[in-house]
């Protein structure tokens, strides 16, 4: 695992992935952490897989005492089957994650962390100081579904909105746009299942002021990269499951 | 509001505190890398006078090196327990879940010979495991050691820094200043190393 300081002014924002050690078909992920004097939060801390060197990683930059609050943008297994070890490592934390996963996302154990459950309109944590927002991002592509914005930072993490499947040894920033959404193209359009949905979170979106936008896969984007994103997947037809020439490629 | 929780730590977490400690090492080890770098600038300026002290620059940038490939091996073999502790932890669940299954099927039961036989694959296992991690946590020692071991030759060299300083009048202060850095990052590093070894010494007992 890699991990690389996004952001240090007054809190920091830390981004951990490109496990080369991590078994081949699991799908790499990125896991983010901002700390904030002494207090620390996880978005998406991953799945069980990764969280041996996640917990390594995040204890050189904090202390396992200060990690009082965790994220997870939606159920999937890559984002928070993790959960059950957190529970015993910081079992005094609070897991904040939308409402309508409590009961499915409980399965991956969760008898102490506290579950602060996010409004479908989104909602908020205020990191002794530092204001983070949840921002919702409903069917891109879970049904409950959230980032998080950061507008003293100006980072957004965007969840699985601009994933791309890439190596392990992939760098941490897009550096060539155009090339990049060959690696983007497929998820968006098969995991992402409706254009209206698309344009309500490109809408809302587009009224941040972004400098960096980190997905959970693949690079993230900085400065003009984040406006060619939005272009480009504005222009993006997604949902495909059903188009029987997508189906036939896949197969 | 945030509740307190009071539960025992688990061994993964402990593993990681070991790493986390262990990997400021790392840091330390880059600055007796500077120390080496500016005794080297220091030795030049001082011309003829200087060139004792080449070796003992190496000596510290040798004792730099070794501690740092030491800590990164290390670190490796933590991340490495902490999987193994996982698995046993997962393990522990498993056979408490088919200790409640074949309580549940009853030992007239169609199954339970097979049902009992997974219970015992499984109790197996879990032992296997545990030897494991005893043996991933002997390694971790023998290396915390190495690295006490490695900073053996450090009084040696702050020593002869001292005895050399004192012959180069013009520089003398300097030199002990590298002196000085060598012995207090040492000191540091030790420390760090004691409080690993305690933790493992913990882990050891938990296993």
């Amino acid at each position: 695992m890699k991990d690389s300081l996004l952001y240090d002014n007054g809190h920091k924002w830390i981004v951990f992935g490109r496990d080369e050690d991590k078994p081949e078909k699991i799908i790499d992920t990125n896991q983010y952490m901002v700390i904030n004097g002494k207090r620390a939060f996880i978005m998406d801390p991953g799945g069980i897989e990764v969280f041996p060197p996640m917990l390594a990683f995040v204890t050189r930059h904090a202390d396992i005492d200060n990690i009082t609050d965790i994220f997870a943008s939606h159920q999937d297994p890559d984002i928070i089957s993790s959960l059950g070890l957190w529970d015993k490592a910081i079992p005094n934390a609070r897991l904040h994650a939308p409402w309508i996963w409590e009961g499915f996302i409980r399965h991956f154990g969760c008898d102490n962390i506290t579950y602060v459950s996010i409004a479908d309109e989104g909602g908020g944590i205020d990191l002794d100081g530092t204001k983070l927002e949840f921002i919702p991002a409903h069917y891109l592509h879970a049904s409950g579904n959230f980032n998080v914005y950061d507008p003293k930072a100006k980072i957004l993490m965007s969840g699985d909105i601009g994933a791309a499947l890439e190596s392990a040894g992939a760098p941490f920033f897009v550096e060539d746009f155009d090339e990049h959404t060959k690696k983007m193209e497929y998820f968006h359009r098969r995991w992402m299942p409706s254009n209206d949905a698309k344009k309500h979170w490109i809408d809302r979106i587009r009224k941040l002021d972004i400098d960096i936008m980190a997905p959970q896969h693949g690079r993230l984007f900085k400065g003009d990269d984040v406006k060619r994103f939005l272009d480009w997947f504005e222009a993006l037809d997604v949902g495909c499951a059903n188009d029987q020439e997508e189906v036939r490629k896949s197969a | 509001m945030q509740k307190d929780v009071e539960i025992t730590t688990p061994n993964f977490v402990t593993a990681a505190t070991v790493a986390a400690q262990l990997h400021q090492i790392l840091s330390m080890g880059e600055q007796l890398q500077m120390t080496a770098l500016n005794a080297a600038i220091i030795s030049a300026r001082a011309g003829e006078q200087g060139k004792t002290f080449g070796p003992l620059t190496d000596g510290i940038n040798t004792l730099a090196k070794n501690i740092q490939t030491l800590v990164l091996d290390i670190d490796n073999k933590s991340v490495g327990f902490s999987r193994k502790s996982i698995m046993e932890m997962n393990h522990q669940r498993q056979q408490e879940a088919f200790n409640k299954a074949c309580n549940l099927h009853g030992e007239d039961g169609p199954n339970h010979n097979k049902i009992s036989i997974l219970r015992d694959k499984i109790l197996t296992d879990r032992n296997n495991i545990q030897q494991e991690l005893l043996g991933n946590l002997s390694e971790m020692g023998h290396l915390m050691k190495e690295i006490s071991t490695s900073l053996r030759p450090t009084d040696y060299l702050v020593a002869n820094c001292r005895i050399e300083a004192s012959h180069i009048t013009d520089f003398c202060g300097a030199f002990n200043d590298v002196a000085e850095m060598v012995a207090s990052t040492s000191k540091q590093i030790s420390e760090n190393i004691k409080k690993s070894n305690s933790l493992l010494i913990q882990l050891q007992e938990t296993v």
